[in-house]
């Protein structure tokens, strides 16, 4: 089974994506800041990271450092909120973040991104 | 031994003090009432707030955060790349390198690839002579300007990056203070409120970072220092920021913002002629000189504050240096109420005139006489073996429970408020600290301001004159301006 | 009343009268039996016992004769009778009374004599059985130094005493009640916070997984087809009538209806009805507390509740700002109002924190929007938000409305006009623009001389050459000599050139500065 970790501060959002990878047989971890998202990189192994950019203690860009830094193949998904500004998104491609889903999103189509990066 | 006058003086003084401790309850019991119901409409108010709105809107203010440095080559640019990372897009930020003796400028310029610019500003501020303005040929840190100038204090520093800033609002902040991400766009939350009243100036919390851990500008994890001094400060900062200033600011009467972490109105401050540098408490007189000014021009105003914990600083957990904090702020308290004594109890000031300045005076300037006063008159009764001494043990006893009652409330406020500090023991120290401190460290507290009255009635700093008369009119500082360059120029 | 002061007359006489009488002794004995101390007077008793006897524990001492027994100088008079009658009952012999003044034996006539001289002189004053009590102020004048001072104003004192006493008293009750009030009332606070978190967060808990199998299980159809009992039976039994239980399903519909898309947003709207929430947050706009209106004003934004517009219609005015300032973003969003009448008929002034709400909404409907009517607004900061829109948006179409009230209008007007000119690169005239030039607002002359920087003609340079000669302004001198340099930098040089005021050898330095022009 594959390992996907989510890191998400609004709960609600979080559980939502793991109910729905969950049905598409994946092993879900959520974790709500930054600094239990790093652990949680260390400890989880996972196959691919969902993260959010505004998440407390860290941002986004410096858990994808982390991720490149720890095993620079897992595939990273980036989830950003309107207003989020561009230098941010572009930043987090140019360090290596496979994909960008701005909220709001289809929980849906997150499913079938994750699928195709994780079988890639 | 006894004469009839001896004895009626007594009785007097027995009276005022009784009815000085009944003001200074009443006066604390309105506090906790008013500040609990401004907490309470802020925490509503924060409910309907989209900050991240603001980081990016075309109608938010632009800010300029002006940090003065001076011998802080250890920290600078650690602290001015995390100023540089702030979450809001039109903003600043102006590092003022005070004159400082180490290598500061050194290493400023290596790490940001700054280069000296002809940078044109308007002086209209007095302040030291500016050696050179440096901008970064890196365009990712287009947001900074670095201004190294001739040693002249904090406020010449301020002073200076007044002169250069360019923006809406200007932020004044301690450069080795910690920011939250946030704190630009909550700082500018009372700015763009207001609809009918100009705000002139914002203040925020200062938080006290010893011993908590930090990571990338934010408190991670909140844990209450080690030594008592430390843990003192902790409860006072509680009382002064959560009760006392939000308690003024619900009847829009603060008078004072912390210098380490400030928001004003750029156009206000070069209205009244930036700050005062001769006198040690400019924080406090700038706001002040500021209220006095739209007083006098007759416009409404406000000063607004934000309780949200976004700064925190690291306080001195050494005697020594806090006695000259302390000593400075009393210093400052009196120099300021002493220029603007004009405003005292004149109706045409409004809260300004006639209820701020009348606390001050009376609770923050005279409560270290008063204190020692009452001390010694109460040895004095005890000793010569008047029964009246049991009034006075009686009182003091009363105080005491009063003033625990008062601190408790304020970490109390902070846990409904914000519960940062989670940890039980860190708790239960606090409380100990809350019983101890009216007989460890209240006593230094009453020695230090005494030093403080002592210090200014010596005259440190020499600019009698200017003291003695005040200011007659809140822009009268522009002609002080004047006389000094003049007297400079001689 | 004459009858009166006829009494009052009489009485007086009397008095006068008694004063009068001649004084007559009284046997000092007679006031010794009464058991009262006479100032300067005291007694030693005397007596000659059988040998052997120990009469010690009468309080008698052996004295320098043999067998007689003395006691020690006693003060009153019937001590010393009481006990000589013990002596006398038990041993049968009476012994001697000597009275002694100022230390020094004295005969009973001399005592008497003594005694009369006090009372005539009024120094010791008879009284019919009165209570002896030496504490009492005033009563007795001192002979010889033997009696203890006693000030006459201690009366006074003693009053002044008693307020403060009152005062610590009342004091004290105050500050004791009060303390009490404040600890119960921020007890009750503390635990009633307490609970709620808990119990938010438990219904949060109950909410997510009923909510993601709907969401996910349920095509929009199916959930169309549910009925309310339907949806309730998947979500906690009992909890539908609990309001806080539907107050925390609202705010995570609404959470996930911002950050959800597609059919999403419509299955979460159609839950909502489906339960009656509509209906609780319709509720709360009747509460008196204000932020419980403002959330069912949010809520009715977020969740479309298209019906209740009329009722936010009621808070457009409302003098709280964020029950107007949400009540105004919610009828943007909710009504088709393409004229923005609801903006246009605000009273108060906007603010900043409304002109961002509003933009914000604005924005993404721009194409079915006319902002037109908010430049005919009565309201001041309402029509410069108009003008403000018109650049944000870019809508080119109003230049021309823009090109036509230009001359008329306020300076937070003309400054957003100028703006807007600039960032269109038109204006009709520019000789309106250079009249402005001559204006004491700082602001209005820089914005004006940054449009002529951008879409100036040759004619330009002269005038803002005059008037950066003419200013003492730092701003304005700055923008006019930013402007001439771009607009030509050959003629910049011909008029700086040469210069030799220091203000524009500066700012003629940071113009050509390269890092300065980068940024």
């Amino acid at each position: 089974m594959k390992n996907v970790l989510i890191i998400e501060d609004d709960k609600l959002i979080s559980s939502l994506v793991r109910f729905r990878l969950n049905k598409d047989g994946y092993n879900v971890t959520t974790v709500d800041d930054g600094i239990k998202g790093m652990n949680a990189i260390d400890t989880t192994n996972p196959d691919l990271i969902i993260t959010d950019v505004m998440i407390p203690f860290k941002n986004g860009i410096e858990i994808i450092n982390y991720s490149k830094k720890v095993n620079p193949n897992v595939p990273i998904i980036v989830l950003s909120s309107l207003g989020e500004e561009e230098s941010t998104v572009m930043e987090a491609f140019t360090l290596g973040a496979s994909d960008f889903v701005p909220k709001p999103f289809n929980p849906n189509e997150l499913a079938i991104r994750v699928q195709r990066l994780i079988n890639n | 031994m006894y004469s009839l006058l001896f004895d009626i003086l007594i009785e007097i003084l027995g009276i005022m003090f009784l009815l000085y401790s009944f003001c200074i309850i009443v006066s604390y019991l309105i506090i906790t009432v008013l500040s609990a119901l401004e907490m309470r409409d802020h925490l509503r108010k924060n409910k309907f707030a989209d900050y991240l709105d603001v980081v990016t809107s075309p109608v938010s203010p632009s800010i300029s955060i002006i940090a003065p440095a001076y011998n802080e080559g250890l920290s600078i640019v650690q602290n001015a790349k995390s100023l540089l990372t702030l979450h809001y897009s039109k903003f600043e930020v102006i590092i003022v390198n005070d004159g400082s003796k180490d290598d500061s400028v050194e290493k400023m310029i290596a790490s940001f690839d700054l280069v000296k610019t002809d940078f044109a500003f308007n002086p209209s501020i007095a302040c030291k002579e500016i050696r050179a303005i440096y901008k970064s040929t890196n365009r990712s840190f287009a947001k900074l300007t670095f201004v190294d100038k001739e040693n002249g204090g904090k406020a010449d520093a301020l002073n200076a990056g007044i002169n250069v800033s360019t923006m809406d609002i200007i932020a004044c902040i301690d450069v080795d203070c910690i920011l939250s991400s946030g704190s630009l766009t909550r700082m500018a939350r009372p700015f763009m409120e207001e609809t009918n009243r100009k705000v002139i100036a914002v203040g925020g919390v200062i938080g006290v970072a010893n011993n908590c851990e930090v990571k990338d500008g934010t408190v991670t994890d909140y844990r209450v220092p080690d030594t008592l001094l430390g843990k003192f400060q902790v409860i006072e900062y509680f009382r002064s920021f959560l009760m006392g200033r939000m308690a003024w600011t619900r009847i829009n009467g603060l008078m004072l913002i912390s210098g380490a972490f400030g928001f004003f109105n750029r156009e206000v401050v070069l209205k009244v002629g930036g700050y005062l540098p001769q006198t040690v408490g400019e924080d406090m007189e700038l706001i002040v000189r500021m209220r006095r000014y739209m007083e006098e021009e007759n416009v409404p105003y406000k000063v607004g504050f934000v309780p949200d914990p976004l700064c925190w600083t690291e306080v001195p957990e050494s005697e020594e240096i806090l006695s000259r904090q302390r000593n400075r702020w009393m210093r400052g308290t009196i120099e300021t109420l002493q220029l603007h004594k004009k405003i005292a109890m004149n109706p045409k000031y409004g809260v300004l005139g006639m209820v701020s300045y009348p606390f001050w005076s009376i609770y923050e300037k005279s409560a270290p006489i008063m204190e020692s006063i009452g001390v010694l008159y109460t040895l004095a009764m005890i000793i010569t073996g008047d029964f009246s001494a049991i009034y006075l043990v009686a009182l003091f006893v009363l105080i005491y429970f009063f003033a625990v009652l008062i601190s408790s409330f304020s970490i109390l406020y902070e846990q409904l408020a914000y519960n940062n500090y989670k940890n039980k023991d860190d708790l239960r120290s606090l409380l100990k600290v809350i019983l101890l401190e009216p007989f460890i460290i209240h006593p230094r507290m009453v020695l230090w301001g005494l030093k403080g009255h002592w210090d200014f009635l010596k005259g440190k700093g020499g600019w009698g004159v200017m003291i003695r008369s005040g200011f007659k009119k809140a822009v009268d500082k522009q002609d002080v301006d004047k006389q000094e360059v003049e007297v400079s120029q001689n | 009343m004459t009858v009166f002061l006829l009494l009052l007359f009489f009485s007086a006489f009397a008095q006068e009268g008694q004063d009068e009488i001649d004084f007559i002794p009284v046997p000092i004995e007679e006031v010794l039996l009464k058991g009262r101390e006479v100032p300067g007077v005291s007694f030693v008793y005397s007596v000659s016992l059988p040998q052997g006897v120990d009469a010690y524990s009468y309080a008698l001492r052996p004295s320098s004769q043999t067998n007689t027994w003395v006691t020690d100088t006693l003060q009153y008079y019937t001590d010393v009778k009481a006990l000589q009658d013990s002596v006398y009952s038990h041993y049968e012999v009476s012994g001697d009374i000597q009275a002694f003044l100022f230390d020094e034996m004295i005969s009973e006539e001399g005592l008497q004599s003594y005694f009369d001289n006090l009372v005539r002189n009024e120094l010791y004053i008879i009284e019919e059985d009165r209570v002896e009590d030496d504490t009492k102020v005033g009563e007795l004048i001192i002979l010889g130094n033997k009696m203890h001072f006693k000030p006459f104003y201690r009366l006074k004192i003693q009053i002044l005493s008693d307020i403060r006493m009152i005062i610590l008293i009342s004091f004290l009750a105050f500050f004791v009640f009060a303390a009490i009030v404040l600890v119960i009332v921020i007890f009750i606070i503390k635990t009633k916070k307490r609970n709620k978190d808990v119990l938010v967060k438990r219904f949060k808990d109950l909410c997510y997984e009923p909510l993601s199998n709907l969401l996910f299980e349920k095509s929009l159809e199916e959930i169309q087809e549910m009925t309310k009992g339907d949806i309730a039976a998947v979500l906690p039994k009992n909890l539908m009538d609990n309001s806080l239980f539907n107050d925390v399903l609202i705010q995570e519909i609404i959470s996930l209806n911002k950050n959800m898309k597609g059919d999403f947003k419509q299955k979460l709207k159609l839950i909502y009805r489906k339960l009656d929430l509509d209906k609780h947050t319709i509720q709360k706009l009747s509460s008196k507390r204000w932020d419980i209106i403002t959330t069912g004003i949010v809520e009715i934004n977020e969740m479309d509740v298209l019906e209740a517009e009329e009722l936010v219609n009621k808070f457009i005015n409302h003098d709280n700002f964020y029950i107007r300032s949400n009540a105004v973003a919610t009828l943007l969003n909710i009504s088709g109002d393409s004229n923005l009448k609801v903006l246009a008929n605000q009273k108060y002034p906007l603010s900043k924190w409304q002109q961002m709400i509003y933009y914000r909404i604005i924005r993404y409907t721009k194409d079915n929007r006319n902002v037109s009517l908010l430049l005919e607004s009565e309201n001041q900061s309402v029509r410069v938000f108009g003008i403000k829109l018109i650049r944000y948006l870019g809508l080119v179409d109003q230049l021309e409305v823009l090109n036509m009230r230009y001359a008329e209008s306020t300076d937070p007007e003309k400054i957003e006009m100028l703006r807007c000119f600039n960032m269109f690169g038109y204006v009709d005239s520019l000789e309106v623009v250079y009249a402005d030039l001559k204006s004491d607002n700082i602001p209005l002359v820089t914005e004006a001389i940054t449009l002529i920087q951008n879409i100036g003609e040759k004619i330009s340079l002269t005038i803002l050459f005059e008037l950066s000669q003419l200013t003492n302004e730092f701003d304005i001198k700055k923008a006019a000599m930013k402007a001439i340099f771009h607009l030509d930098p050959i003629v910049f040089e011909e008029y700086y050139g040469h210069t030799e005021n220091d203000l524009e050898l500066r700012i003629s330095r940071h113009l050509k500065d390269p890092v300065l022009n980068n940024v």
